[in-house]
């Protein structure tokens, strides 16, 4: 987990809700769309309902069925869920949560379908290979070849993974300038001093130079005749057609013929091909598994007992002194050095030199519209990139931080209102309106904090230059939080109309804007049921909604948003265009420390007077007074 | 010999201790010296400058050919002192209090030698190591990664030495010699 | 956070803290803009030596622009012999490169944009490249490559995560926060 405070947004990829739900008690999804969030979510516990059962089976169930009977959900729920999306809550703590969350940095964005897109939903594709040390670049055909290692003269030590150097054996001393090594040399990790001259039987290079050729006929074992074996086998098996079986079904069957025997009724056809149909007895096996001999392992124990008797007698004083492992064992590889080694050696002098793994240059590319969003220049040596679309130039980012130093984010005092500073910054050339909604508990556990976001909806002024300040009538609005209201005009921008009796933003700045959100953590008892879910981890999920207008002319050329609603007038070169579109995220902020003396639970003390009975979220009914998010109903 | 404060070298105005510096070795600037017993450099050797020397417990013995890098601290264990041996090389923001430090050993930028820790000869002991308090390292070995340790048989001994004192040479060149400073 | 009493503000517009240690400041070049805190220590002084006995234009260090030294950090040109002959090599740093308190860089070239940690050590004639991330504590070999976009991290230092297209900005944020 990073530290906190952090912000992850969800990447709507997750869900795929169609935008009306009528619940039905047995009505099943329909198997085209596979079971969404809102199917696992349930309201805001009360704390003394039979919450474990509830929160347990809003990450466990595996059904699809929404079976609305069961639950004991009362009519809340149901009309909740028959409102639009944006009702759920998303629960930080679902476990399927965890793999739509990112920091904003990690989120690209698709102009064409004016969306959010995270690791999980692009498709890379490899611009370039190269290797990470040399930094040369490896043609692609090479790497079909000769595998995913660099070829040259890259290799890291087996013992800590350090660079290896070449060096010759044996020193000549004296100065001689112009002196070209002679002799046989080593290779020698400048971390550890480990050398090639180390293994049984030493290795030492003739020459500083095409390394790998020289390696690979010193290293030749037994398992890389077999690799070559195997290999050479399946690709005649493979034949001219050079498939790619996970994309052509005809090459998974015949592939999958091995095991179910396809064709083997009819004898004598090896070889024969019907077209691209189904081979009758093409696809061999090779011949009998490899057998490991018992000798093999005694002589392995063995020689551990007789290598450990000769490292106890030379290393005699590294014994008295809390090592990990026992002597005997000191010339055994970690688990972690035998993955590295093709051969899987059971001791530190067979270690062989590893080549070092390639790297790729990738650009990424949407996978609904089929966009490039992120293409790298093809050189290795550069890091610019021909094409960027990421998020961080689209989507407001939010920042937190605390507005009272002393509180700790690893330690927040149960019931005590604890202030942050929610920053948002806009990265666009328009003024944007946002407008943040957070349940007023948070979800997902049985000891939910309270949460008040202070002024949810206010404007974020457009990334101009800083001359053009001088051009706008900015009045900056650090007020403080106590119900004076100083309307921000920026530019020709329709601000939205709030409620006169809403507090107002802290700060109000050239492109950013900050309000403040008042947590009241809960106490949470330390129990080993706390303890393994985490509960003292205070994550509040946001619902940020962002409007603005656009300028659209002609092609998706200004950023555009989610659902774009024309309210101007079409046609014409330059139109401005009413864009909206909305993500969750989640803010990090903190873990729950324990009760002090003196702080205990009371109702929130904020000074602003919000109206009793508005909403924490925009009202979509015309029955305003009813917060479908709140536990008392009315 | 009365010890005598030079110039207005050394951050601390504390009396010197008895130093007996051989004629070959460089010493920089800002080099401090404390404590009351005395400190003998040997032949050819090079101290960086803001090194700190304490020897309020007990001598130090730094012997030939040896650079000791900025920032280091020597301090002497107990009454035997610390005791370095020829060749040795003390990278920058070493904290040493060992005992001895055997020859042709090469200490690393960061690491922290515990109180009377024994060092044998020829060993290296990667950045940022530590080694404890009465710890005792044999010959030719090696501590890299996380505290972890190998025998060294790498055979280069004779290669660092001589590349040691090709360094000295070319650090006697770049450093001017202020070890007047220091003795009187 | 730099008050003006502390400081030393050059033509460049670089601010060089008095209590910082810079020896050999003729062969030290600083690009503009560069910040360098107190305690901090530059060996300009370790450079390689001309044979013709001049020290013309010898640089032991340059930096770039933008960048921060924090508290007690250390740069150190790296050294070894070659061919024979020992020296030093002079040693260079991008732009918007940041070094935590206390770490001690002896690489040959640091790229731009490269983020290095608190108590760090950079092995001799290290090449880092653009966008790295490197982080507390750890310990980079002598003589080895860091690709660009990468977080290393251990002891030795590998490379652990590979960072986003974003890195570069990211990078920068951090810096600025310091």
């Amino acid at each position: 987990m990073s530290s906190f405070p952090y912000i992850h947004i969800s990447c709507p990829c997750h869900e795929d809700r169609p935008q009306t739900l009528t619940i039905d008690s047995a009505r099943p999804i329909s198997p085209s769309k596979s079971p969404s969030k809102r199917d696992f979510n349930f309201s805001p516990i009360a704390p003394n309902s039979p919450t474990k059962g509830r929160s347990l089976l809003a990450g466990f169930t595996p059904s699809v069925s929404f079976d609305a009977g069961n639950l004991n959900l009362d009519s809340d729920d149901e009309e909740e869920l028959t409102d639009e999306d944006d009702d759920n809550n998303f629960d930080p703590r679902d476990p399927r949560s965890a793999f739509s969350l990112f920091p904003i940095e990690n989120l690209l964005y698709c102009e064409d379908c004016h969306q959010i897109r995270c690791p999980r939903c692009v498709q890379d594709e490899i611009v370039c290979w190269y290797c990470p040390s040399c930094l040369f670049e490896v043609p692609s055909s090479t790497v079909k070849s000769d595998g995913n290692r660099c070829t040259r003269n890259c290799y890291l030590c087996p013992v800590c993974t350090a660079l290896l150097a070449v060096v010759p054996v044996h020193h000549s001393s004296g100065h001689s300038s112009s002196d070209h090594p002679t002799g046989p040399f080593n290779l020698f990790c400048s971390h550890c001093h480990w050398t090639t001259s180390d293994l049984t039987p030493p290795i030492q290079l003739e020459k500083p130079t095409s390394i790998s050729a020289q390696l690979s006929k010193l290293t030749h074992s037994p398992r890389d005749n077999e690799f070559i074996r195997l290999k050479q086998h399946y690709a005649q098996q493979l034949g001219n057609a050079q498939e790619d079986f996970t994309n052509s079904p005809a090459a998974l069957t015949r592939l999958m013929g091995l095991y179910t025997g396809l064709g083997s009724g009819s004898g004598g056809h090896g070889g024969s091909r019907k077209g691209r149909g189904v081979k009758k007895l093409e696809m061999k096996e090779v011949d009998r598994p490899r057998e490991v001999s018992e000798d093999q392992e005694l002589d392995i124990i063995e020689r551990m007992a007789v290598e450990g008797l000769e490292a106890s007698k030379c290393i005699v004083a590294l014994a008295t002194h809390g090592r990990k492992k026992a002597d005997g064992y000191g010339k055994a590889t970690t688990a972690k050095q035998r993955l590295a080694q093709p051969h899987d050696p059971r001791f530190l002098s067979d270690l062989t030199p590893t080549a070092v793994l390639l790297r790729t240059k990738r650009s990424k590319r949407c996978r609904a519209c089929r966009h490039i969003l992120v293409k790298p220049e093809a050189k290795v040596q550069t890091t610019r990139f021909r094409i960027r679309l990421v998020a961080l130039n689209y989507i407001p980012s939010l920042t937190i931080k605390r507005l009272d130093s002393s509180i700790t984010w690893d330690n927040l005092t149960p019931h005590k209102t604890h202030r942050f500073l929610l920053t948002v910054t806009n990265p666009l050339f328009d003024p944007i309106s946002v407008s943040l909604l957070t349940p007023r508990r948070t979800p997902g556990t049985a000891f939910a904090s309270r949460v008040t976001i202070l002024c949810p909806e206010f404007d974020v002024g457009a990334n101009t230059d800083v001359w053009d300040d001088a051009l706008m009538s900015t009045k900056p609005a650090s007020a403080v939080p106590s119900g004076v209201k100083t309307p921000p005009t920026t530019g020709s921008f329709t601000s939205f109309s709030k409620d006169p009796k809403m507090s107002t933003v802290y700060e109000q700045k050239r492109n950013y804007t900050s309000v403040v959100i008042e947590v009241v953590p809960p106490e949470i008892p330390d129990t080993r049921d706390t303890r393994i879910r985490d509960e003292r981890l205070l994550e509040i999920p946001i619902y940020v909604r962002v409007e603005f207008e656009a300028e659209v002319d002609r092609d998706d050329e200004e950023g555009g948003g989610g659902k774009p609603s024309h309210s101007g007038a079409s046609g014409g070169a330059v139109q401005r265009e009413r864009v909206e579109y909305s993500y969750w995220c989640v803010v990090g902020v903190g873990r729950v420390g324990d009760v002090v003396e003196g702080v205990v639970a009371s109702e929130p003390n904020t000074p602003v007077r919000t109206p009793v009975g508005t909403p924490v979220k925009a009202p979509r009914t015309p029955a305003a007074m009813r917060t479908p998010l709140r536990q008392v109903r009315s | 010999m009365g010890p005598k404060r030079s110039g207005a070298s050394s951050a601390s105005s504390a009396p010197l201790p008895p130093l007996s510096i051989d004629p070959t070795a460089v010493l920089s600037d800002a080099i401090s010296f404390s404590g009351t017993y005395p400190v003998t450099i040997g032949a050819n050797s090079v101290l960086h400058p803001r090194c700190k020397l304490n020897s309020t417990e007990g001598p130090i013995v730094i012997g030939s050919n040896c650079i000791i890098s900025e920032r280091t601290q020597l301090i002497a264990p107990d009454i035997d002192g610390l005791v370095l041996g020829n060749y040795v090389h003390v990278e920058v923001n070493c904290h040493i209090q060992a005992a001895r430090i055997g020859d042709a050993t090469s200490i690393e930028v960061g690491t922290k030698l515990g109180k009377g820790s024994c060092i044998g000869d020829n060993c290296t002991l990667s950045p940022l190591s530590t080694i404890r308090d009465v710890d005792v390292l044999p010959a030719f070995t090696v501590v890299y990664g996380e505290n972890q340790r190998r025998v060294d048989a790498s055979a280069t001994a004779v290669a660092r030495n001589e590349t040691m004192l090709a360094h000295i040479d070319c650090l006697k060149k770049l450093i001017p010699n202020k070890s007047e400073k220091y003795t009187r | 956070m730099s008050q003006k009493s502390e400081y030393i503000q050059t033509e460049t517009g670089n601010k060089v803290s008095r209590k910082s240690l810079i020896i050999g400041s003729q062969n030290i070049i600083l690009g503009g803009k560069t910040i360098i805190q107190a305690d901090c220590c530059i060996r300009g002084d370790l450079r390689r030596l001309v044979p013709q006995g001049q020290n013309a234009a010898a640089v032991a260090i340059a930096v770039g622009r933008y960048c921060f030294l924090s508290k007690s950090c250390l740069l150190r040109p790296p050294s070894k012999t070659y061919r024979g002959q020992f020296s030093y090599y002079p040693m260079k740093l991008g732009d918007h490169v940041f070094v935590g308190e206390g770490s001690v860089v002896e690489a040959a070239v640091i790229g731009s944009y490269v983020n290095i940690g608190k108590n760090c050590v950079i092995g001799k004639f290290s090449i880092i490249k653009d966008c790295v991330r490197i982080e507390d504590g750890t310990v980079i070999a002598p003589n080895s490559v860091i690709p660009s976009f990468s977080s290393v991290e251990g002891h030795p230092g590998i490379v652990v995560e590979e960072l986003p297209e974003t890195a570069a900005e990211m990078l920068e944020r951090e810096l600025n926060h310091q």
